[in-house]
């Protein structure tokens, strides 16, 4: 060979290499957005989950089941209860055979978009009794006449696997009305993960029992459902992790303190430094509970939870050690 | 014999007016019976068709006419409505698929009807470019919309008082087009359609606007108190959805509470629709669930009355016509009683001239009845057009 056909060789392969790379980059993105390490076939149904607990729980239900519908988590940034879809996004879930939904005002953006009515499935629908009905919304009124609120239920019911389990039932059952063939397979399916959620279940209790009807502080009125399973005795503030607490909400606190005296503050994600400083100098613990809306940066729904359980448990010791 | 007939062409040739004036005569009379039955039966195949594809149809207690007229051709002007609780009431039956129409208000021209995306699947309406609506404040247009206004995706239309003197009622509201629909030959070829909630926004039922607890709003609020911030008059309403403000909208008031002016209602087969039916019957709920077919039948059974009167009435003209025209060429045959003796004269024999008059009279009929044929092609052809132009279907 030549030196000049070397050469040529060299620039064939500069060029493919990033093709290539970029193709595979592409593929996982692909991968990342449909939530299936399958190629989409195209005749295979699509269903769309709107958060990463409903997401998790239609993966594990529909688990090694061939030709099973491609589950779906729309690529959201942050809280999917912030979400505000995209055009393709909507055109996405417009397509969907499925709409797989949170229910319990989660899915804020419903009443924005144009949705075929039959293709979606409320998980919570049966759960009504069930929903805790948040009243602590400003409201407001146009000119003399016609206050109102917005007045949402809480939402994060995944944080109860007991309810959270009844949501795996009425994905089973959207599932199995979809794909009648598979039924067999979702319900052994469905069996293996009420068991795991029955899991988590007794582990949370264990040590939510840790407290003993210590007083707790949540940095965010997100963990209702948490907080009612786990007979918390908690108080819930508006503090975002991200953001150092303003000297009115510090004066809040020392006030809500006087009649609600924690030790432990839970927050949906690890807050500043500066925060966790001021909070430990008060005799406040801080400790991390990711509410796992989204897809968590590794693991699973089971996997993060476990963490949470952990985190949770050590603070606690921590607590009762100092 | 070819003599006579060239004879008897050049004459008619020779006096255009007059033959014009004959041959248009007789078209009209070969034309209009056959014109009117063909407009009217055609019209009746097209209001039956859409009729036939409806089975059931929900809405307020009153006009049946103006109910089927308003859901099937978004035709009436200021229509009862019933609320959409009335639809969640017949969906938790489980009897149906139920559709909402909310047909009132109007832009350029052409009705807005506020339905869901089912409407679209169960007329096979496809999109002939462009998107289905997908946020509140889209809308996709008929292709008669499209063309009449040189409109397409991407362009907007902003909706009209739903009176010229409710100048105060509603809020003009700027809808993009998502997507046009492909022509159908029917009413949706000349409609806006929106979300039904865009509808409601554009009743005033819903609005957007900053929210109010941001710092941003403070020259927007009158009142401030722990639990109620009430707005002054500063407060401006968005006049447009766009993803950016959609956040910002929100209704006033239970959506039972807000009104539709009609519901399809589709049963998957006759046991469900019977069963349905039932829940309506002696109902005094000020609803009625009504047959379309049944109501349009009853409407076409009137207009096929009105026209054997009509077609009667055009038989009687047509044969006092035939007996103008032979009047015409008796009295000319009395004109030319020179023209024929110097034909005589020259060697014609009488069936020669009897020939000549024959042909002139045949030339004419020929000319009428291929005119006249061709007039009932073009009318069969644009019947669909003139009915709907007739009646706004």
């Amino acid at each position: 060979m030549t030196v000049r056909k070397q050469a040529q060789e060299i620039v064939r392969l500069l060029i493919i290499c990033p093709l290539l790379f970029q193709m595979s980059c592409d593929s996982f993105e692909n991968e990342r957005e449909t939530g299936s390490g399958n190629p989409s076939a195209p005749d295979r149904s699509v269903v769309v989950t709107s958060n990463y607990p409903l997401y998790f729980l239609s993966r594990q239900i529909v688990q090694g089941v061939d030709a099973a519908p491609d589950i779906v988590l729309p690529d959201i940034e942050g809280d999917p209860v912030h979400w505000v879809p995209s055009t393709d996004q909507i055109q996405r879930l417009q397509t969907a055979d499925l709409i797989i939904l949170n229910g319990a005002s989660a899915e804020p953006w419903l009443n924005w978009i144009s949705l075929t009515q039959r293709k979606i499935v409320n998980t919570t629908a049966a759960l009504s009794d069930r929903l805790i009905t948040q009243d602590q919304s400003v409201r407001h009124q146009h000119g003399p006449t016609g206050d109102h609120s917005h007045n949402p239920t809480a939402f994060t019911t995944w944080l109860d696997p007991t309810l959270l389990t009844q949501q795996a039932r009425a994905i089973e059952h959207a599932l199995t009305a979809l794909t009648p063939e598979h039924a067999t397979q979702y319900r052994r399916n469905m069996s293996a993960l009420a068991q795991s959620l029955a899991g988590l279940d007794q582990e949370l209790s264990k040590v939510f029992a840790q407290l003993n009807d210590r007083p707790v502080l949540f940095s965010h009125p997100v963990y209702q459902y948490l907080q009612r399973r786990y007979k918390i005795n908690g108080e819930s503030v508006h503090w975002e992790p991200e953001t150092e607490p303003s000297t009115t909400a510090w004066i809040d606190l020392q006030d809500k303190l006087v009649r609600h005296p924690a030790t432990i503050m839970i927050w949906e994600e690890e807050p500043l430094p500066a925060t966790r400083k001021r909070l430990h100098d008060k005799g406040i613990a801080t400790v991390a509970f990711h509410t796992v809306s989204n897809r968590p940066p590794e693991g699973d729904f089971l996997s993060a939870m476990r963490l949470n359980t952990q985190a949770l448990g050590a603070t606690l010791e921590m607590s009762a050690a100092e | 014999m070819t003599g006579a007939l060239f004879l008897g062409w050049r004459y008619l040739a020779h006096h255009r007016i007059k033959t014009s004036i004959l041959v248009a005569a007789t078209a009209l009379m070969l034309f209009l019976p056959a014109g009117t039955r063909l407009l009217v039966e055609d019209g009746a195949a097209a209001l039956r068709a859409r009729a036939d594809a409806t089975p059931l149809i929900l809405g307020a207690a009153g006009s049946e006419l103006e109910l089927v007229l308003n859901t099937l051709y978004f035709h009436a002007e200021s229509p009862r409505t019933l609320r959409h609780a009335a639809l969640e009431k017949a969906r938790a039956t489980g009897l149906a698929t139920l559709i909402p129409i909310d047909a009132r208000f109007r832009a350029q021209g052409a009705p807005i009807v506020g339905t869901s995306l089912e409407y679209f699947e169960y007329r096979n309406l496809t999109l002939g470019s462009g998107r289905q609506m997908g946020l509140l404040g889209e809308c996709v247009i008929g292709a008669n919309v499209a063309a009449s206004g040189g409109l397409g995706p991407g362009d907007s239309l902003i909706s009209s008082p739903e009176t010229v003197f409710d100048i105060a009622g509603i809020y003009p509201l700027k809808m993009k087009i998502a997507g046009v629909l492909a022509r159908t030959g029917t009413a949706d070829d000349a409609a806006v359609f929106v979300d039904v909630r865009t509808s409601w926004i554009i009743q005033g039922l819903g609005h957007g606007h900053t929210d109010l607890a941001k710092p941003g709003a403070q020259s927007a609020i009158l009142d401030r108190r722990e639990d109620m911030i009430t707005a002054n008059a500063a407060l401006a309403q968005f006049s447009e959805i766009t993803p950016d403000n959609v956040t910002g909208f929100h209704f006033h008031g239970a959506s039972g509470a807000f009104p539709l002016t009609g519901v399809i209602a589709l049963p998957p087969d006759q046991k469900a629709a019977a069963l349905l039916r039932g829940r309506y019957q002696n109902s005094d709920s000020g609803l009625q669930l009504i047959v379309p077919k049944t109501v349009l039948s009853e409407l076409l059974d009137t207009v096929f009355t009105v026209q054997n009167y009509v077609i009667l009435g055009l038989v009687m003209l047509s044969l006092a016509t035939l007996a103008v025209i032979s009047l015409v060429f008796l009295l000319s045959q009395q004109l030319r009683t020179g023209e024929f003796r110097t034909l005589s004269r020259i060697g014609a024999s009488r069936s020669y001239i009897a020939l000549l008059i024959t042909s002139e009279i045949g030339f004419v009929f020929l000319i009428s009845v291929a005119l006249a044929t061709a007039l009932t092609l073009i009318t069969r052809h644009f019947s669909m057009q003139l009915m709907r132009a007739f009646l706004s279907i």
